[in-house]
């Protein structure tokens, strides 16, 4: 490890806290390393404005990419077709998404624009575990959603999906 | 706040990609942006990759050529021996892991791979989800209600004697099944289910209507002399003039589908053996057993008056354009009495497909290449504005029995790497972009089924046409797949989808990738359906069979990525459902008593035990006789 690697940067959330982290820590997300090596050494010295993600959201991310600084870079995804269709989950990782739904899919979203592709993985498991095994009126009921369809709509899809029935 | 619903496409797609199949189904029921989300293209395709024979040949191929113990490195340095053996130098497979590390590296990997598999061409409009199902969903077959003989007093079922399909012009949702029946009569099934029943029979003529003779007298002595048998492509319906022409025997009748009138009567001086597809205003093509001739019902001929003068076709329009109008067409027959324009003798008989394809993408505009098969060893084909005159021949060695194109171009050297994952994002766009078509034909080979696919260029020097083709490029658009398509005969071919389905002597379909070699999936339809009622005669199906119900499918008909079948003696629909939607049975109106239900349950066992039977004898003595001391092996000593 080089020294300046060990340097820290300051992020600022979108309603005006300052966190203060380790830059190793913070390049967990590809869309800050990017910016830093574009921007190059200057940039450490001010702050770097997350403007879509909040102050606990942001707190929530970095205890998360504190957790996982060592891991190694793209491990995930190592066989280039078998996408691993496990929604197996590491243990600390379970715990850490053990959150309300509107937190996880606030993560979510601050991940995917922070460019955290493991952290994307891990909530994207999550809410997939949560649909698993469910039926369609279970999951309306899980996630708050209204069901928009007229019967005979339902109907219709049904008869298209009759394929996956009885199996 | 942030609620499911409310999160973009792209992270809803990012869970499904987490969701087996099954589960996205589900997901699609839960709401309309789900149900869009559910079906999503890019989602399903990933899905069907998954599960795609291509994958693990791929997978297994992988971990031979990078496989790391000792003891494996003769079979490594076999499979990169077969793998650089392309003659493109290294194999992109065998490249090392370290450049794997790098996540761009992976990324770019992993499109080209897919490229390398993906069937669809460029402007192909393709429903993965559909596709998906289509590879995956387990298959039963439904067949249509089967007619009865009216006059006669048992009510006897009837047997249908080919299959033509129906959209009748302003109701694009509806399809018919139009067919023959063996009293002459044509029938007409809904089998999408917008006018009746889903399968039930529409509409039927009165009996005889479809005969030989033109005039055909009431009677028993008739029968013989209507629809021929054997005769695969004796039915074509033109939709848009709402007629069907049936072959019966040398005659060809030509029905009004809406009042079942015979709208004229031709007789032909051999036995017909298959018609072309009908589409106004492109002339029908009849294949009889030693002509060709070409067929136009817009010429004024009275009905039920023979004439060989259907279409006033020049034979020499091409070389004298201006002289292709009526006026001079009399004079240039005076000066060429020997042959008819419209109509060309064959040398070797029994063509047994015709196939039309248009000459430039955008119509059928009356001109364009007409293509037969049949039981000679050459494809012919033929330009129709100069039609007697046999443009080329494309060699096959093989007896074709069916035929079908596919609007893109082919080149087997691209497929054959393209198989095994060796070419790269440019290479797959390249091939799939030059223009051409692809013939894809089937039928018998030494006994075993052979698939060949030709690729059709408008350029000269890629084309196939062996009369104006330069030597060395044939090799690249010629695909003859006799290894591993069927160990029995092919009997038909169409497109399904992305995949191609051929049906076997032995009752299987199989689909194949648009390769030609990779499967993508098999059933056998004697063993898959059930219940199907069997005609009197029902004796065609027996004599290639080896177990199940017997049957065997004779053509294969594409309806909007749904497979009309025909057997020979009845017509089923190919569901992608664990039950058929209905039976052959369900349509029967007197509901049989339970002592009649049960006593029919009992023959049904009986027969199948007796069937079984005979197959376990059968396999007994062709054992014995592979060991020397059957019936052959005592007549040596």
């Amino acid at each position: 490890m080089s020294t300046e690697k060990a340097s820290t940067i300051t992020l600022t959330s979108n309603d005006g806290v300052s966190i203060e982290v380790d830059r190793q820590v913070a390049e967990r997300s590809m869309l800050i390393k990017n910016m830093m090596e574009d921007l190059g050494e200057g940039a450490t010295a001010t702050a770097v404005p997350i403007p879509n993600v909040n102050e606990s959201v942001l707190k929530k991310v970095i205890e998360w990419c504190e957790h996982h600084k060592n891991d190694p870079q793209p491990a995930q995804d190592d066989d280039s077709d078998s996408r691993k269709k496990t929604t197996d989950i590491e243990e600390w990782d379970q715990k850490f998404m053990q959150v309300d739904q509107e937190m996880l899919f606030e993560i979510i979203l601050a991940s995917n624009y922070l460019d955290i592709k493991p952290l994307l993985d891990v909530g994207c498991k999550t809410v997939a575990n949560m649909i698993k095994g469910k039926s369609p009126e279970e999951i309306r009921k899980t996630f708050n959603i209204t069901n928009d369809f007229t019967p005979e709509e339902e109907e219709q899809i049904r008869r298209e999906n009759e394929w996956a029935e009885d199996r | 706040m942030a609620k499911l619903d409310s999160l973009p496409t792209e992270i809803i797609l990012q869970v499904a990609q987490f969701l087996e199949p099954l589960e996205i189904v589900t997901l699609q029921l839960v709401c309309k942006r789900f149900l869009t989300l559910g079906r999503d293209d890019a989602l399903w395709r990933e899905q069907s990759f998954l599960k795609s024979p291509f994958l693990e040949r791929l997978r297994r191929r992988r971990e031979l050529i990078v496989a790391e113990p000792v003891q494996k490195s003769q079979f490594r340095d076999l499979a990169r021996a077969l793998a650089n053996g392309n003659g493109l130098g290294e194999s992109r497979l065998a490249k090392p892991r370290e450049e794997a590390r790098d996540f761009k590296a992976m990324s770019n990997e992993k499109i080209r791979i897919r490229a390398n598999w993906d069937p669809v061409f460029p402007g192909e409009k393709v429903s993965w989800y559909e596709e998906y199902i289509a590879r995956n969903a387990p298959i039963s077959t439904s067949w249509l209600q089967q007619p009865r003989n009216r006059e006669s007093a048992e009510r006897e079922y009837l047997e249908v004697r080919g299959v033509a399909l129906y959209t009748p012009p302003g109701d694009p949702d509806s399809t018919l099944a139009v067919a023959p029946l063996d009293d002459g009569s044509l029938c007409l099934w809904d089998i999408s289910g917008t006018r009746c029943r889903r399968g039930a029979i529409w509409q039927r003529s009165k009996p005889g209507i479809l005969s030989v003779d033109p005039h055909p007298q009431a009677g028993p002595s008739g029968r013989s002399k209507m629809v021929s048998t054997g005769v695969t492509e004796c039915i074509s319906v033109d939709s848009g003039r709402k007629r069907a022409y049936v072959a019966v025997q040398s005659g060809l009748v030509e029905i009004d589908l809406e009042t079942f009138s015979t709208v004229r009567h031709e007789r032909f001086p051999f036995s017909i053996t298959a018609l072309s597809e009908a589409k106004h205003p492109t002339p029908l093509t009849v294949g009889t057993n030693l002509s060709l001739h070409l067929y136009d019902s817009r010429s004024r001929h009275p009905a039920g008056i023979s004439s060989a003068n259907v279409e006033r076709l020049d034979s020499f329009g091409a070389s004298f354009p201006s002289l292709r109008n009526p006026g001079s067409l009399d004079f240039q027959s005076l000066l060429n009495p020997v042959s008819s324009p419209d109509c060309t003798h064959l040398y070797q008989p029994g063509p047994l497909s015709i196939l039309h394809l248009p000459s430039s993408d955008d119509d059928w505009n009356g001109n364009g290449d007409i293509y037969v098969a049949g039981r000679f060893p050459s494809i012919l084909n033929y330009d129709r504005r100069n039609f007697p005159k046999l443009r080329g021949t494309i060699h096959s060695g093989a007896r074709l029995c069916s035929m079908t194109y596919l609007p893109y171009p082919f080149a087997s050297m691209e497929k054959d790497l393209a198989r095994r994952g060796e070419l790269s994002i440019e290479q797959v766009l390249e091939a799939k972009t030059r223009p051409g078509k692809t013939l894809i034909a089937c039928g018998e080979y030494n006994s075993k089924g052979s698939l060949e696919m030709y690729g059709l260029s408008p350029n000269p020097e890629n084309t196939t046409i062996s009369s104006d083709f330069v030597a060395g490029s044939l090799q690249n658009s010629v695909m003859k797949n006799r290894q591993t398509s069927s160990s029995s005969k092919l009997l038909s071919v169409s497109n399904h989808g992305t995949r191609v389905v051929v049906s076997d002597g032995s009752g299987n379909l199989k689909w194949l990738e648009r390769d030609g070699f990779t499967e993508a999936r098999r059933w056998n339809i004697s063993h898959g359906s059930v219940e199907a009622p069997r005609g009197i005669f029902g004796t065609l199906g027996d004599s290639y069979l080896d177990s199940g119900s017997g049957d065997i499918v004779i053509k294969i008909l594409e309806n909007q990525g749904e497979l009309v079948l025909w057997t020979g003696e009845k017509i089923g629909l190919l569901n992608f459902s664990s039950k058929p939607g209905f039976t052959a049975d369900s349509f029967e109106d007197a509901a049989k008593t339970a002592e009649e239900a049960h006593q029919e349950r009992e023959e049904e066992i009986y027969s199948a035990t007796m069937r079984r039977a005979l197959e376990n004898q059968a396999n007994e003595v062709r054992y014995v006789r592979g060991l020397g001391i059957g019936l052959g092996g005592n007549r040596n000593h």
